[in-house]
């Protein structure tokens, strides 16, 4: 296709949509409507699995062993005294009313609920002739010294200090664990329910003497929803300063409200969208319309631009205008509003649907990471810049054909006049092309680009904060997590190991339960594992039980017998084992979840399963029920015991971690790759190419630097970060490379084209880094930790590669293409000169 | 194979029990030739068919469940679970040992001279003559599932081994060869310690209320009568030509006239008291839960130390303090030097 027959048919879409305007704002509006009535449909919420690499290895086993070890969806509500300990009786009044309420909250599995107070925690002790035991609060008690030490005693016997009784005696928790379905009605958990009425306990029973403390699943839902709720300010704050930020660049009331308005459509487009196609609005994406709202108005400040140049000025800058010494305005001829509007489209159409093009690319390439929350994410985005094309390259030239400006005359003089005064602010830039600077300005460069590279081999992988990592770690909920993990003996961080062997190894097969007892040892000893518990640890301590509670016999029982006995008592909701006991899970708690301690113990892990192998064993039948089934004794060869990675909390990391430290680099060469390429094919110079994606580069390490020096991990919400800040932030460089090769083209000095491209398409550019700064930087005050890792990175991404495109690239063409370009123009001189 | 008596306890089953292969595991492999060496070396183990086994060095090894302590000289040696030893010279400084031919756990150790001999489940023997460095296997027989409870050396050569199911071995040369022998023909109740008096004189403290006395260094036996029938976990001698029996639920029982007449001392703890020591004119028991129990001047009073654990085990060591194993290994008592006599 010829540039004339672009032109033409530009020109005919124009034509075509100015003429039928009414018709067309019409349809927007009709759809609009439409798209507000889908997106009210549009639920904001998370889904847990959403943000697991599925795919992995280890995920394949924590779903397989979801269903029978779902231990992990518990809450617990403790009770802390601030200055004495639990033994008063208006803790215990308090902590009695606390486990009611725990017990009746909808969703909690009643018979799951563990307090001091109820019946399914006994306290056992060791007689001569056998065991004793009772509840660990008597039925006659009453709240008296005596009663508190023989409650004191209890607690002890039942062996429940540091887990259902801090260990200081100073506090005591209510576990239960929560269905997520009503196994009556079916009906799915209403995870934020049960966290608002979680929260109420809390509001109820702290006061100046006791404090409360909730951890668990539900609760995390909960207040992750409710740290997104704020979003509604973070958009309005947003909302506010890209306008301040608009009407200063536009003065005019009008220019400022057609693009805020098309980018709000395109907004309501893109989550009316989603919910059409099916989808929530996750948490985790709500970054994405600010995205999109802040990429729309960059692109409507281009519109408005060209559209006042068009209309106003006739087509040339105002700048042009009072190069050729131009002073007075009235001179200079007015178009039409639909005239400039037509303009517009021609001239930005193409330039638009290449840089958010561009954009896309750098959303599309987040598909190839097999974490369903980013591939959500990247679909929302890629929804949205499509809708970008449709309301800010198209509605807005449109809307814009009615716009006449209020007292134009006063806006013309104005923009001219500040054409003629010589800005030092832009002089200033203009020198990042004077063969010395540019050459200060690439060297600086190197050196930030090496620095940074050092900096970012500290990048870490995953999160190291405590608590849970989507909240800020001095979040009620961590600081919870943090105080329950200190006064009660209870880890919060586990990686569980699923051992899986022959149905009814645990009572008949000692080398199987050996075998899984010195995996076990074998992990305790790994630096960085708190504590492991298995099945066989607790046979060996439930057999010296049977044996009057004497340390020498707390052994695994060879005798089958033996330890049919020990283990008879065991059940699976201890989450130990399953139901015919042919998987039993090592717990295994680690002091923290820094990325270095899941890999140490991840290896080990895959080193012990070698040792250990112990291959096909000569699995003896001798089970009664067995005996049934296969007459006589048959011996049953089969694969005795597999060792899986993994599930629990550090599992899910584990794999995360390494899924998303193995997605890192793939992405980013897609992402470059697809620019060069895009960049190549514009363009058709490989100087160029270089020009705009160096500086991107740069960019990309610093911005690792930055999360080495800041201690942001590289973790499921920070890894599509710089696959959208370079995506973006090409368009910067496109938009400054592409202005400055015209001019030079034209004929002018570098140093001319770089100011004239400064003056028009820099403060475009300038304007657009701090727009999309501003509507990203708003979440650096959010309560979610994600999002303010999110909008610190992205906010720098946009504002390095915004500094990049106005003084590294300049200073790059300089030294790169500028020579090649006087020798060219030299010799065409002499050619002519010649002829 | 094991007994099937209907004397059998109620807790011992007629269980035909698959041991099956064991396998030299890598670790083992780990140790090389040497390995090698002394698996050939101790070639007297090979009738039976098993590959040795050898306990993991492991640097939590000195916090795992510790059951005997046992001074050679200035050194203790501590056993206790996983075929765990370790060894230091001065109390706070642990070496595991590296050669310990079993992984069954260890529940007791003697030292005699300049040996040592450890004992446990899988009724394992083992011994060691460079004070708890290497050891070598002498007894190995886990189709018994009889565990070694207790072991007394009255010289290089002559030694026995006692232990659960009325489980006794006797060696007249030095644990080369163990025969098994009998002292209550009626009963397999779990035989836990053995004490001897400077005469020759032994007493045995038993499960249940079964506890026996020799006359004769053990070559005959009888049985005691006791005021309580818990089951005694372990004796000690005191001054005076005295004896006491600890055990189940606190009860401790004095005997001056060599298991004629009893007396039941008032200790006002219900926790179960595994081990104890007469040092200094002090008389310390230690058991379940925490608890120590000092005897001073025939007052008896109690102490929680408060790492809160089971005790096994317990010897003196410098300046009036003492050294405690069980659960979560090394502990001391006093808890710190300053606090001169409990809390």
């Amino acid at each position: 296709m010829t540039t004339d027959a672009t032109t033409r048919h530009l020109h005919n879409l124009a034509t075509f949509l100015i003429n039928y305007r009414y018709g067309i704002v019409s349809l927007f509006v009709v759809i609009t409507i439409g798209m507000m009535f889908a997106m009210s449909s549009l639920k904001i919420e998370t889904g847990f699995k959403k943000q697991l690499p599925l795919k992995h290895e280890y995920m394949q086993t924590f779903l397989q062993y979801e269903k029978e070890f779902g231990g992990a969806n518990r809450v617990l509500v403790a009770l802390v005294a601030r200055n004495s300990d639990m033994f008063t009786p208006e803790f215990f009044d308090s902590f009695e009313k606390i486990t009611n309420q725990v017990f009746f909250i909808p969703g909690v599995d009643r018979a799951s609920v563990r307090s001091i107070f109820t019946p399914n925690v006994r306290f056992v002790e060791i007689v001569e002739d056998g065991f004793a035991g009772g509840n660990v609060i008597p039925s006659d008690f009453q709240p008296t010294p005596e009663m508190f030490e023989r409650v004191r005693s209890n607690i002890v016997k039942s062996g429940e200090v540091g887990r259902l009784v801090s260990g200081d005696f100073a506090g005591a928790m209510v576990w239960a664990n929560l269905l997520e379905e009503d196994p009556q009605t079916g009906v799915k958990l209403d995870y934020r329910q049960v966290a608002a009425e979680l929260e109420a306990i809390r509001t109820e029973y702290e006061n100046d003497d006791y404090s409360v403390h909730i951890i668990g699943f539900a609760k995390i839902v909960g207040d992750i929803s409710d740290g997104a709720k704020s979003v509604v300010w973070f958009f309005l704050a947003a909302f506010i300063v890209t306008a301040i930020l608009l009407y200063l660049y536009s003065r005019s009331i009008w220019l400022t409200v057609l693009p805020l308005t098309c980018s709000s459509i395109a907004v309501i487009w893109q989550m009316g969208t989603l919910a059409l196609m099916g989808y929530s609005l996750d948490p985790m994406n709500i970054l994405t319309p600010f995205l999109i709202f802040a990429i729309g108005v960059s692109h409507g400040v281009q519109k408005i631009s060209a559209w006042t140049v068009e209309k106003e000025f006739g087509g040339r800058t105002p700048d042009a205008w009072a190069r050729d010494g131009v002073t007075d305005v009235s001179s200079i001829p007015r178009r039409s509003a639909m005239h400039g509007s037509r303009e517009t489209m021609k001239k930005l159409l193409a330039p638009g649907i290449i840089a958010l093009l561009s954009d896309t690319i750098g959303f599309l390439t987040l598909l190839f990471i097999n974490i369903r929350i980013i591939q959500e994410l990247a679909i929302t985005a890629s929804i949205g810049v499509a809708v970008i094309i449709v309301t800010n390259l198209l509605l807005l030239p449109v809307l814009l054909s009615w716009v006449n400006l209020h007292n134009p005359h006063a806006y013309r003089e104005r923009l001219l006049k500040k054409a003629q005064e010589i800005s030092g602010f832009w002089l200033f830039l203009t020198n990042s092309t004077e063969p010395r600077r540019a050459m200060a300005a690439v060297t600086v460069a190197v050196i930030l680009f090496i620095i940074g590279f050092w900096l970012a081999q500290g990048m870490q992988i995953g999160d190291s904060e405590v608590g849970v990592p989507e909240l800020r770690p001095e979040a009620r909920y961590n600081q919870d997590a943090v105080l329950i993990s200190e006064k009660f003996s209870l880890g919060v961080d586990l990686l569980t190991v699923v051992a899986e062997t022959v149905p009814d190894a645990c009572t008949e097969n000692y080398e199987v339960m050996e075998s899984i007892d010195r995996f076990a040892w074998n992990l305790r000893n790994v630096e960085g594992v708190q504590q492991v518990v298995t099945l066989p640890m607790v046979a060996k301590v439930v057999n010296a039980g049977w044996n009057e509670g004497n340390i020498r016999w707390r052994i695994l029982p060879r005798d089958n017998y033996v330890m049919r006995q020990a283990l008879g008592g065991i059940e699976t909701d201890t989450g130990l084992l399953n139901r015919d006991c042919s998987a039993m899970p090592i717990l295994v708690f680690t002091e923290d979840h820094r990325a270095e301690t899941i890999a140490r113990v991840v290896s080990r892990v895959k080193e012990l399963r070698e040792e250990m192998s112990i291959g096909t064993l000569e699995y003896h039948m001798d089970h009664e029920v067995l005996e049934e089934m296969v007459t006589g004794e048959e011996d049953v060869t089969t694969e005795a015991l597999k060792f899986r990675l993994a599930t629990g909390n550090v599992g899910v990391m584990a794999a995360t971690n390494e899924d998303v430290a193995a997605a890192e680099k793939p992405m980013l060469a897609l992402v470059f790759a697809s620019i060069i390429i895009l960049c190549l094919i514009t363009y058709r110079s490989v100087r160029g190419t270089i020009c705009i994606v160096l500086p991107l580069v740069l960019v990309s390490t610093l911005a690792e630097a930055l999360m080495a020096i800041y201690g942001i991990g590289l973790k499921v919400n920070t890894l599509p970060v710089v696959a959208l800040g370079i995506g973006i932030g090409v368009d910067y460089g496109i938009y400054m490379y592409n202005r400055l090769d015209d001019l030079l083209k034209q004929g002018h000095s570098l140093r001319e084209a770089f100011y004239r491209t400064l003056r028009l398409t820099g403060r475009a550019v300038i304007f657009t880094g701090f727009t999309l700064a501003a509507g990203v930087g708003t979440w650096m005050f959010s309560d979610l930790q994600f999002q303010v890792d999110m909008g610190f990175l992205l906010a720098f991404i946009f504002l390095a590669n915004m500094v990049g495109a106005i003084i590294l690239l300049p200073a790059l063409v300089r030294l790169l293409i500028y020579p090649k370009h006087k020798a060219r123009k030299a010799k065409e001189l002499e050619a002519g000169a010649e002829a | 194979m094991s007994k099937c008596s209907p004397a059998s306890s109620h807790r011992r089953h007629c269980a035909r029990v698959d041991v099956g292969k064991i396998r030299t595991s890598r670790v083992a492999a780990m140790f090389g030739a040497m390995a090698l060496f002394f698996a050939i070396a101790v070639d007297a183990w090979a009738e039976t068919g098993l590959d040795v086994e050898y306990s993991e060095l492991q640097p939590l090894a000195e916090k795992s469940v510790l059951l005997d302590v046992a001074r050679i000289g200035d050194r203790m040696v501590a056993v206790g679970e996983r075929g765990h030893v370790i060894f230091s010279d001065n109390g706070t400084d642990w070496k595991q040992a590296e050669h310990v031919p079993t992984r069954s756990t260890l529940t007791a150790v003697f030292a005699l001279g300049d040996r040592l001999w450890a004992g446990g489940h899988d009724a394992v023997i083992i011994t060691s003559g460079d004070r708890g460095k290497t050891w070598s296997r002498q007894f190995f027989e886990p189709d018994r599932q009889q565990a070694v409870m207790d072991i007394l050396f009255t010289d290089q050569d002559h030694g026995v081994a006692i232990g659960s199911y009325g489980l006794v071995l006797s060696t007249m040369d030095g644990g080369k060869t163990w025969t098994d022998e009998t002292v209550d023909p009626e009963n397999d109740y779990h035989l836990n310690s053995m004490v001897r008096f400077d005469d020759g004189r032994r007493m045995i403290a038993g499960e249940a209320g079964y506890s026996y006395r020799s006359f004769d260094d053990g070559e005959t036996w009888e049985p005691l009568d006791l005021p309580y029938l818990g089951s005694m976990w372990g004796a000690v001698i005191t001054p005076g030509d005295c004896v006491l029996f600890y055990g189940l639920r606190g009860h401790v029982m004095e005997s001056c006239d060599f298991g004629m007449s009893w007396q039941e001392l008032e200790t006002g703890s219900l926790s179960s008291l595994a081990g104890g020591i007469y040092s200094d004119d002090l008389l310390v028991l230690v058991g379940n839960s925490g608890t120590v129990l000092v005897r001073e001047d025939r007052n008896i009073s109690e102490h929680l130390h408060s790492d809160g654990v089971d005790f096994a085990a317990i010897i003196p060591i410098e300046d009036g303090r003492f050294l405690l194993v069980g659960e979560e290994g090394v502990h001391f008592y006093p808890e710190t030097v300053a606090e001169e006599s409990g809390q």
